[in-house]
């Protein structure tokens, strides 16, 4: 403005005047602007300390475009809020930093009236349900804030309070602690609400509200020993012991000596919560099919390579046919040909399921129990499907059922074909429900692997027409119904469409009511498993699949693992990515990200340890996150799966299994096994039998002291002979081999 | 000041003419020589078992964290060493080679194993690429001319078990080979062929002198032609370190054949000789 004015050039009498008065301005102007600057001065500095209380929540409308700048480029975006109510949080900042909180109060509300599920990005990375969110902006608040709040709001909180009664009293009570909880009497409508919904049997929430007192509320009247205990136990009725385990040695460090009323009894807080723990709490998380073991018994290898029994999934003949497919399509070798059927044993039995094709074997014998359909002329029908995705195929077994997931029967060489998910009797193989069949699920196309857990089945899924938007389903175990199904969010390219790599297969962990999703594609989201509501969302660095491929061009190693949760720690390592990621499942907060290799997978996690699998073998220090070792192993399919015992590392290679010492990395042994043809792939233990499955062979093993047995090895000739399937009685499956043939 | 120049130009110009005018006498006498001289190609080939089995491995560690490149690399390395040390194989030595940081360890599509020595540009890309910390091991077994066949495969199978199994790549020492054969004291069988080939040469040319009536003079030039041996992929690597012809490799190690297939191993040296023709005396005629 004063260029402007200079660049006034009367010409006439009035020049003077006007001279003066544009100096007269000027000076008013430059008054006004210092005025402005020293204002805009003092206020930064006033809100200084508050934008440090709140700087985890800092919101503006320049960051959110720069993150969806951002965004656009992920792999992966999570389902996050709408333009709107960024800018809606963006507004409450900057009226919380000028401390004109009736503005900065009124823009929140248009935040409340949306949908509590939409994600909002936080400062830290983490994207969180927007009513989460709200709580955690105003519990940070500064006091100021918090008292303005409380004038504005605690009237009407009061009054929910009181009609909290009878019928009312839930829905008053839930929506009093979602939009007033911190106001005064925030606090003890949440611990009343906890002990509804935990008459209610809804333990999870339970649990969340009491902690939510302890974490947002420190300034409560309420008693904390009280509010630990309570939450200690509604967190041991759902199995979180890690976090029992926390809750006991907060008493253990801030409240000893406390007491607290359980079941109108006085007791000791710290001794009643150590009480609830067991002593060896047993690994609780549930994996689909392709996720790395946990931990497994501790078990010595087979003495001899000869195996019990081999049943080969397909012959020379048509593993080479499929091994040269591609190299006719121009593509080099195909995914198909490396692929490693998904799997599952029990006591009796080894379940598969091959592109579709479904059998059991008895895993004494490997007689074969029963199929869904033959399969010999398999290679025949790939021949018309250049769109395989053998990577979605998938097999989960809880209790007396098998879910599978694959393409109709008979339509593996159909491209485009959906993916089905089922329900099968593990005994007999006879199915009990289709999502074909059902209709609240036909729109649905399974991409992943299935888990189970109590009554329901998880899995993800895309719609048809869709195809970019990734779902989490729960489906009734009983029926196949559709329970609910959660929007993850949207993958940037079209993965169905891969064809010369492993598409992305989201896997899933379950712990207690919490299920968590990783994408494998950056981004992992942990969900409520009772009513699949997003407690929060991470994006982490990887890569979009590379759609531009050329004649033979290298294919990267894409290995597949977790996630994984120990210590109420949850570990993550993308298929895509080349980051280990780890979260404070408490908060949460990111406890570090550490870069790993490419092709490495999570195996498992022990107390001080994490193990990763793939071309290496490598134990990282949880504490340091140093490298411990790492250790080579031959490898040749991406589709491993390593088992982990107290003490060792057991991977099916190329070259015969290994056993490899966890406090070390020393291979410790090496057992050759009867199918070096292989490329190596999955191993799987069965109380006394080690099974490995590769792409070629499913073989079983004796393991030591078993009893069972076992063939008569090299330089063992007193051993007995192998047991091979029942050839005597001519009941040899269709692809079981003798043993005797199959050694090294 | 002209006429001083002429004069001191006198000497040098007459002393020039004289120069040509010998040198024209004397080009009707070389030509002459030259008629009277014989050139023969010869070579001559000597066998030989091969002494050593050699096996190369590239012992790395590759991160994107230099420490942890630099914990595999070192457990890379022992393990390999204990895994071998362990077999206590006799005549069995390992060399470790140079030490290399650098990039990603690529195949150069010559059956080659390099590491990317150029930084990547730069960007988040390069921050992220792995660095890799390599050694080339050679493996190296003497004396093998002493082992029945049988013992020799199975200690040659056992030493490619264990270098499999320890995850590292078999780069071949410079070859497509996985396993080269090689023979020690190449420099003394080269002489041996070379002798050979020079005394076929001078046999040769003897008879070629006789038939023209002349008698084997002096040796007016020898040149050495590289031969080509693709039959056995026999290479030489000389003590120089000079790129051979015809496509082999050598290396700074002294004088050795090298072979991948376990056979005799030959040595051929191809000699171009140049004899002088003496005129014949009489009773030579008669």
């Amino acid at each position: 403005m004063g260029l402007l004015l200079y660049r006034i050039r009367p010409s006439s009498a009035k020049k003077r005047n006007m001279v003066l008065l544009i100096r007269d301005r000027t000076g008013r102007w430059l008054a006004i602007c210092a005025a402005a600057v020293a204002l805009a001065f003092a206020c930064q500095i006033a809100c200084a300390v508050r934008a440090q209380v709140v700087d985890i929540f800092d919101v503006n409308v320049e960051a959110s475009a720069g993150k969806d700048g951002e965004d656009a480029k992920r792999p992966f975006r999570l389902a996050a809020q709408s333009t709107e109510n960024t800018e809606a949080l963006a507004d409450f900042n900057r009226h919380m930093k000028r401390g004109t909180w009736e503005r900065a109060f009124k823009s929140l509300e248009k935040v409340q009236g949306s949908k509590p599920d939409a994600l909002v990005p936080r400062a830290d990375g983490f994207y969180i349900p927007s009513r989460t969110y709200l709580r955690q902006l105003l519990a940070a608040l500064p006091q100021d804030g918090k008292d303005a709040y409380r004038l504005f709001y605690d009237p009407e909180a009061k009054k929910l309070l009181e009609e909290a009664k009878g019928k009312n009293e839930l829905a008053s009570l839930t929506k009093l602690v979602n939009e007033y909880f911190i106001t005064t009497v925030g606090d003890v409508a949440a611990d009343r609400l906890g002990d509804l919904e935990f008459e209610r049997g809804d333990v999870e929430q339970a649990a969340e509200r009491w902690q939510s007192i302890l974490q947002y509320r420190p300034e409560s009247v309420l008693k904390r020993a009280q509010l630990l205990v309570k939450s200690a136990i509604a967190l041991a009725r759902a199995g979180r012991w890690d976090e029992v385990r926390r809750a006991a040695r907060e008493l253990r460090e801030r409240h000893a000596g406390e007491t607290a009323i359980v079941g109108g009894r006085k007791v000791n807080a710290l001794s009643y919560v150590s009480g609830l723990s067991p002593a060896d709490p047993s690994a609780k998380i549930s994996s689909g099919s392709n996720s790395a073991s946990g931990s497994a018994a501790e078990m010595s290898l087979p003495a001899s390579s000869e195996p019990l029994w081999q049943f080969k999934i397909l012959s020379q003949a048509n593993a080479q046919a499929l091994a040269s497919m591609g190299n006719d399509w121009g593509w080099g070798r195909i995914p198909a040909a490396d692929a490693v059927p998904p799997t599952a044993v029990d006591e009796d039995r080894v379940y598969a399921n091959f592109l579709g094709f479904l059998f059991a074997l008895d895993v004494k014998t490997g007689k074969l129990l029963w199929r869904n359909a033959k399969f010999h002329d398999i290679v025949q029908q790939l021949r018309n499907n250049q769109l395989l995705l053998p990577e979605q195929y998938g097999l989960c077994l809880v209790g007396d059922r098998l879910y599978t997931v694959g393409r109709e029967s008979g339509k593996v060489s159909q491209q485009g074909a959906p993916f089905l998910l089922n329900c099968h009797e593990k005994s007999t193989g006879k199915q009990i429900w289709s999502s074909q069949k059902i209709s609240s699920l036909k729109p649905w196309r399974m991409w992943g692997a299935p888990t189970a857990s109590g009554d329901r089945v998880y899995i993800t899924a895309i719609k048809n027409q869709q195809q970019r938007d990734l779902h989490l389903l729960a489906i009734s175990a009983a029926d196949g119904k559709l329970l609910w199904a959660t929007p993850c969010g949207t993958y940037q390219v079209d993965e169905s469409q891969l064809y010369n790599q492993r598409s992305s297969q989201p896997t899933l962990a379950i712990d207690g009511d919490r299920l968590f999703v990783d994408t494998h594609v950056g981004a992992v989201v942990l969900l409520d498993a009772k009513t699949g509501a997003t407690r929060w969302g991470l994006n982490y660095e990887a890569e979009a699949p590379n759609t531009q491929y050329w004649y033979n061009s290298p294919r990267p190693l894409l290995t597949v693992g977790g996630p994984l949760v120990e210590n109420d720690v949850l570990y993550v390592k993308g298929m895509r990515s080349t980051r280990l990621v780890a979260v404070q499942l408490a908060g949460p907060t990111l406890l570090f990200k550490r870069p790993v290799g490419g092709p490495a997978m999570l195996i498992g996690v022990d107390s001080d340890r994490l193990y990763l699998g793939g071309d290496e073998i490598e134990a990282v220090d949880l504490k340091t996150q140093k490298l411990l070792w790492a250790t080579k192993v031959p490898i040749a399919t991406p589709w491993t799966r390593a088992i982990m015992t107290k003490n060792r590392l057991f991977q099916f290679t190329p070259r015969g299994i290994f056993e490899i010492d966890k406090a070390s990395g020393d291979v410790v042994a090496r057992h050759r096994g009867g199918d070096l043809d292989s490329l190596g792939g999955v191993l799987l233990h069965s109380k006394q039998t080690l099974v490995t499955v590769s792409n070629l062979s499913i073989t079983a093993y004796a393991l030591q002291g078993s009893g069972a047995a076992a063939g008569g090895g090299q330089g063992s000739g007193a051993e007995k002979k192998a047991a091979s399937t029942d050839t005597s009685t001519g009941a040899t499956p269709a692809g079981a081999t003798p043993t005797g043939a199959a050694g090294p | 000041m002209s006429t001083r120049i002429e004069a001191s130009m006198a000497l040098p110009i007459a002393l020039a003419s004289v120069v040509l005018a010998v040198a024209a006498l004397a080009l009707p006498c070389a030509v002459r020589a030259a008629e009277r001289a014989v050139t023969v190609s010869a070579i001559g080939e000597v066998k030989t078992r091969p002494t050593n089995v050699e096996i190369a491995i590239l012992a790395s560690g590759s991160a994107e964290l230099s420490s942890d490149a630099l914990v595999k690399y070192r457990t890379s390395v022992r393990r390999t060493l204990d895994a071998f040390s362990k077999l206590k194989i006799e005549n069995l030595r390992i060399d470790q080679g140079d030490l290399t940081v650098g990039g990603p360890i690529r195949n150069n599509n010559n059956g080659e194993y390099i590491v990317q020595t150029v930084a990547e540009p730069g960007g988040e890309a390069a921050v992220h690429t792995p660095v890799n910390i390599s050694r080339r091991l050679r493996l190296r077994l003497s004396g093998i001319q002493t082992l029945k066949e049988d013992q020799l495969i199975d200690t040659i199978v056992r030493l490619v078990d264990i270098a499999k199994d320890s995850g590292n790549t078999i780069v071949g020492d410079g070859s497509q080979a996985m396993v080269t054969f090689s023979a020690d004291q190449a420099d003394a069988l080269r002489d041996k062929a070379s002798q050979a080939a020079f005394a076929q040469a001078r046999a040769r040319a003897a008879k070629y002198a006789e038939l023209a009536g002349a008698r084997l003079g002096d040796v007016l030039s020898v040149e050495e032609i590289a031969t080509e041996m693709s039959e056995t992929s026999v290479v030489w690597s000389n003590p120089y370190g000079m790129q051979m012809p015809g496509g082999y490799y050598s290396t700074s190690a002294s004088g050795k054949l090298v072979s991948s297939s376990l056979g005799e191993i030959p040595m051929r040296v191809t000699l171009r000789v140049r004899f002088a023709m003496n005129p014949a005396s009489p009773d030579e005629k008669k």
